[in-house]
């Protein structure tokens, strides 16, 4: 036995680049049709074109997933073009390090927005199509930060927390239709959006990026910095028979946090 | 094949979740020494593997015995080589309202289902950082472990404890490089369960099928829970693809608990 998803469909949202990108990529391997999808069309038609270049299918898809028109506008495109969406990872998602006393309202509202209603909204204009189908899995990026509070991340957490909560009633919701709907948590990853965190830290802590990056490391149990392969096998795990008792779960695959945060 | 070459050793293997987590793990290429208190289950069960092609051994152990525990790590390196997985997986249950639970109750789930998760859970961990090469402990928890229920509470604390127990030895074992997760099963249709079903209907003055229409109606995936859903999330969490998992309690309740 092993995870074959030959004949499934896939929408990864924020595919571009870092966790989507593993994410996308992952399931292509395993034998997923995926459409890819990422604000920064350049990117996501990169990731398209890796999948292809090895012999998968891909489709590049443009959307900002805060916007309901681009998102409904995506989903007819990635229906039309792979026929059904099997498997759907709500993976858009941004951060930033910030107090609350200097938070913007403004900093506040598209946080919620990308991570949180990006989520309802993919969630929104694919879930018809799968109940019409018969069933799918929806898998949410959360974070280990949607369990668990941490310093200048207030509107980072509570939308994380919003995704593992907004999981669980899903589950719950959809479970009669045969779709299993779960989330995992990463931990630090290390991506282009972490680096950008080791900036923000930079600036607020004092000392290097490099610094900040090297403490992140110092803090991992397993000795080393988490991959986005890391949480794309949890995530294609999530896609396969292996988890069909499984929902309403968000998994921490984080290489053991928060246990030491 | 997810886990091939791999070597396994399973308590409470010979019947339930343990006789589902050994055919699994066997249908993946690991070597299984399939350990129970009865002996004559676990040698059915090693049967059963090397009938379906796989390999196996099995050997009599009662979890709450340290020298047998220890005796029957060490046997198992000697038998089948390096030891990559423990799967302390073997749990009792009783049910009384706590108004009269008596000691006898409180003592033997604790023996079982948390003394006994220690001292596996001990011998393998020195075994896994003695052998080097790092490790998977993959433990059988609960639902139970999750959240509080009537007539349970005993069992219910035995659970928690595990799961703590667990955490705490995520952070151990860490730098040695071995992984320790916990599967927390629901409603799982199991010998323990019928028992269970019989003492609920007793102890509620309900029949036994009205407590199984009850179970099923709390599982948001409408259908009882089988052993082989369990076994299929710890050969998930035993393979690389849950290589940089680690401290989690992972619920496989058919959506019943969240938390």
């Amino acid at each position: 036995m092993h995870i074959d998803l030959t004949g499934k469909s896939a929408l990864v949202t924020g595919a571009g680049t870092g966790i989507g990108h593993g994410i996308a990529t992952l399931l292509a391997e395993h034998g997923a049709q995926v459409a890819v999808l990422d604000v920064n069309a350049e990117t996501a038609r990169r990731t398209a074109g890796e999948i292809t270049a090895k012999g998968g299918k891909s489709l590049p898809l443009a959307a900002d997933v805060s916007d309901s028109g681009q998102v409904a506008k995506a989903v007819d495109q990635a229906l039309a073009a792979m026929g059904r969406i099997d498997i759907l990872c709500c993976n858009a998602g941004i951060s930033q390090i910030l107090s609350l006393v200097e938070m913007t309202e403004q900093d506040w509202d598209r946080m919620l927005d990308i991570n949180v209603k990006g989520v309802f909204l993919c969630c929104k204009y694919v879930v018809p199509h799968m109940i019409h189908n018969g069933g799918g899995r929806i898998i949410n990026t959360a974070s280990y930060l949607g369990k668990i509070g941490a310093r200048k991340l207030t509107h980072y957490c509570a939308s994380k927390f919003a995704v593992v909560g907004f999981t669980q009633s899903l589950a719950h919701e959809l479970a009669p239709h045969a779709i299993l709907v779960n989330a995992v948590g990463p931990g630090d990853v290390d991506t282009e959006m972490m680096a950008r965190e080791w900036v923000w830290e930079a600036e607020l802590e004092g000392g290097t990026p490099e610094e900040a990056k090297e403490r992140c490391r110092q803090k991992q149990m397993l000795g080393r910095l988490e991959t986005p392969l890391d949480v794309a096998r949890v995530v294609v795990f999530l896609a396969s028979d292996y988890a069909g008792y499984i929902s309403g779960e968000t998994i921490n695959v984080s290489g053991g946090l928060p246990l030491t945060a | 094949m997810l886990l091939e070459k791999k070597t396994a050793l399973v308590t409470g293997g010979g019947s339930g979740i343990g006789r589902a987590i050994c055919l699994a793990l066997a249908r993946e290429g690991a070597r299984v020494l399939v350990t129970d208190i009865d002996e004559k289950t676990c040698h059915a069960v090693a049967k059963e593997i090397e009938v379906q092609g796989g390999h196996a051994q099995a050997a009599r152990l009662d979890v709450t015995d340290r020298q047998a525990v220890e005796a029957t790590v060490a046997h198992a390196v000697e038998g089948i080589g390096r030891l990559d997985l423990v799967c302390p997986n073997a749990g009792v249950s009783t049910m009384n309202p706590i108004v009269d639970l008596t000691d006898k109750e409180w003592d033997f789930n604790f023996n079982v289902n948390s003394r006994g998760v220690f001292l596996v859970c001990q011998a393998a961990l020195r075994k896994m950082i003695q052998q080097g090469g790092g490790g998977k402990i993959i433990i059988t928890a609960s639902m139970a472990a999750k959240r509080g229920i009537p007539l349970l509470a005993h069992y219910v604390a035995s659970k928690y404890a595990v799961v703590g127990f667990m955490k705490t030895l995520a952070l151990e074992a860490a730098p040695h490089g071995i992984l320790v997760n916990a599967v927390c099963p629901g409603l799982v249709k199991t010998s323990m369960q019928e028992r269970e079903i019989e003492w609920e209907a007793k102890l509620r003055g309900l029949t036994a099928e009205q407590v199984r229409d009850e179970y099923i109606h709390m599982t948001p995936l409408g259908r009882l829970e089988e052993p082989e859903d369990v076994a299929k999330v710890v050969v998930m969490l035993a393979s690389p693809y849950a290589d940089f998992m680690t401290g989690q309690a992972i619920n496989v309740t058919g959506g019943i608990e969240t938390n």
